[in-house]
């Protein structure tokens, strides 16, 4: 049941998976997410800390080393395929959108 | 500006929002928490630009065990822990650094809350509550009927007499704690979004437990000190040594009936005389076995309490009265009382049917002593004396 709810993923929960195509640590994850999107997504370190340890429950992340007290993650074949399956939904959304709205312009 | 600043910090968990509320009106008036002592007293210093975040700490049985790979994450990301009072994190950021608020996924924020907090909170108050109800149903239960509930103890104890007021606030408390959740989680039913609790109620419900947990402190401290710094006299076979110090000169120095009194020859070792004292009662009690005529021995007790006024003495007569009528608190098996009445020159005397047992109070000291095989009406002059009563 735990799986169905990653069915669809939140904002920050898809920049973190996506954060992770790359070997990451926490900190590393929130920098990168601020950076990727001109510091339009904050993510918390409370809220990073508990998606982190849902993720690598659900086999999503996995971790691959701990240095300097800071544990490091990556995303794991389930955690590309979830991330790749919500970017395709994302993609069709914005395509859906866009053949509504253009269109609409166009004609007026 | 001076370079430290005090504050009163009493919000409990379940009002968390209303304590980062706090936190930020201090934050914007330039001061950053330093450290927060005993739990409840917030030391703050000046610093701009700094803020801080209250955050919820997992269920752990001890205040110290925090989960400490939480911690240092959320160091790393520029938060600093400074306290964890009642199942709070409160975090402060670094210097120079401008961190995201720990929480920035409000639903996952809420059901963190409900159930890391608002869920135990309400299971265990519910358990105390069933524990808690049955026990008070019971004790004033008994305390109304033929009981082992022993008044006069209450009045001799500090610990217990301090019990009452803690057994109350602990259980408003729980009621208001039970009340206090229910009303959040309406709240959060209504708005769906996490409810914002109002200050004033908020710092008036941690002030309650604030005022419990400084009662349970003093009680547990009395309760440490009764018997032991508030002995005043402990003579018999010494705890420490085997030396017997209960010596027929030392008695005779106290106000109680020894065997010289009644005309009778003192025991080698078969005497103990004991004393505490609490707020309300200075209590003494002695009892001897006597050698009489024939062969015969003699059992004479007295149990003394100088009381703080005339009205405890008058409770603690009839509570002494009624208790031993039923065994309680006396050695020597349960006493055959006559009427009362203020004969003799006492407040009120009353002997037991065969006379060798009184209990008389005369202003603000209750006696009762007994001996046993005399007529205690015939010595009334001599135990007037002895036991230093007024006439």
């Amino acid at each position: 049941m735990a799986r169905k709810k990653l069915d669809t993923l939140t904002e920050q929960m898809y920049y973190i998976l996506l954060a992770l195509t790359e070997e990451r640590h926490g900190y590393g994850i929130m920098q990168y997410t601020n950076q990727l999107t001109n510091g339009r997504v904050n993510i918390g370190a409370g809220t990073l800390y508990a998606l982190l340890g849902r993720f690598e429950k659900e086999n999503l992340i996995r971790a691959t080393r701990e240095e300097e007290k800071r544990k490091y993650y990556q995303l794991t074949d389930e955690g590309r395929k979830i991330l790749e399956d919500e970017f395709d939904r994302l993609h069709r959304q914005v395509a859906d959108g866009a053949c509504v709205l253009r269109k609409k312009e166009g004609k007026a | 500006m001076s370079d430290r600043k005090w504050g009163f910090f009493p919000f409990d968990a379940m009002d968390y929002k209303a304590a980062q509320a706090y936190l930020d009106r201090k934050a914007a008036q330039g001061w950053v928490l330093d450290k927060l002592f005993c739990r409840y007293f917030a030391r703050f210093v000046p610093a701009d630009g700094r803020y801080h975040c209250v955050d919820i700490d997992t269920p752990h049985m001890f205040e110290d065990d925090l989960d400490q790979n939480y911690v240092e994450f959320c160091e790393d990301a520029g938060w600093e822990l400074v306290a964890s009072p009642r199942n709070m994190l409160l975090f402060r950021s670094k210097p120079g650094q401008h961190p995201a608020p720990l929480q920035t996924d409000e639903g996952m924020e809420m059901e963190r809350f409900w159930k890391r907090y608002v869920r135990r909170n309400l299971i265990v108050n519910l358990i105390l509550l069933l524990i808690l109800v049955p026990i008070y149903v019971l004790l004033f239960s008994l305390g109304r009927g033929e009981s082992t509930l022993n008044i006069s103890e209450l009045l001799c104890s500090n610990s217990i007499f301090l019990a009452i007021p803690l057994l109350l606030f602990f259980f408003l408390g729980l009621l208001r704690s039970l009340y206090h959740t229910a009303a959040v989680w309406v709240r959060y039913r209504r708005s769906g979004a996490m409810p914002r609790s109002d200050p004033a109620q908020a710092w008036l419900y941690g002030l309650l437990g604030f005022v419990m947990a400084g009662l349970a402190i003093l009680w547990w401290c009395v309760h440490m000190a009764d018997g032991i710094l508030t002995r005043t006299v402990d003579v018999a076979w010494s705890h420490y040594s085997d030396e017997y110090t209960a010596t027929p000169e030392l008695c005779q120095s106290y106000p109680v009936i020894t065997a010289a009194d009644l005309g009778l020859e003192y025991s080698e070792d078969s005497r103990y005389l004991t004393g505490w004292h609490s707020i309300l009662v200075d209590r003494l009690d002695y009892s001897e076995i006597a050698d009489g005529e024939e062969g015969a021995t003699h059992i004479l007790t007295t149990m003394r309490y100088e009381c703080a006024n005339e009205t405890v003495a008058q409770w603690m007569y009839s509570a002494r009265k009624s208790e031993t009528a039923r065994g309680v608190d006396y050695l020597w098996g349960k006493l055959d009382w006559g009427e009362t009445t203020s004969a003799h020159g006492f407040d009120q005397i009353s002997f037991t049917r065969n006379n060798s047992c009184l209990i008389l109070q005369e202003g603000d000291t209750v006696v009762l002593t007994e001996a046993t095989g005399f007529d205690l009406t015939e010595y009334l002059d001599t135990l007037r004396e002895r036991l230093d009563l007024d006439a």
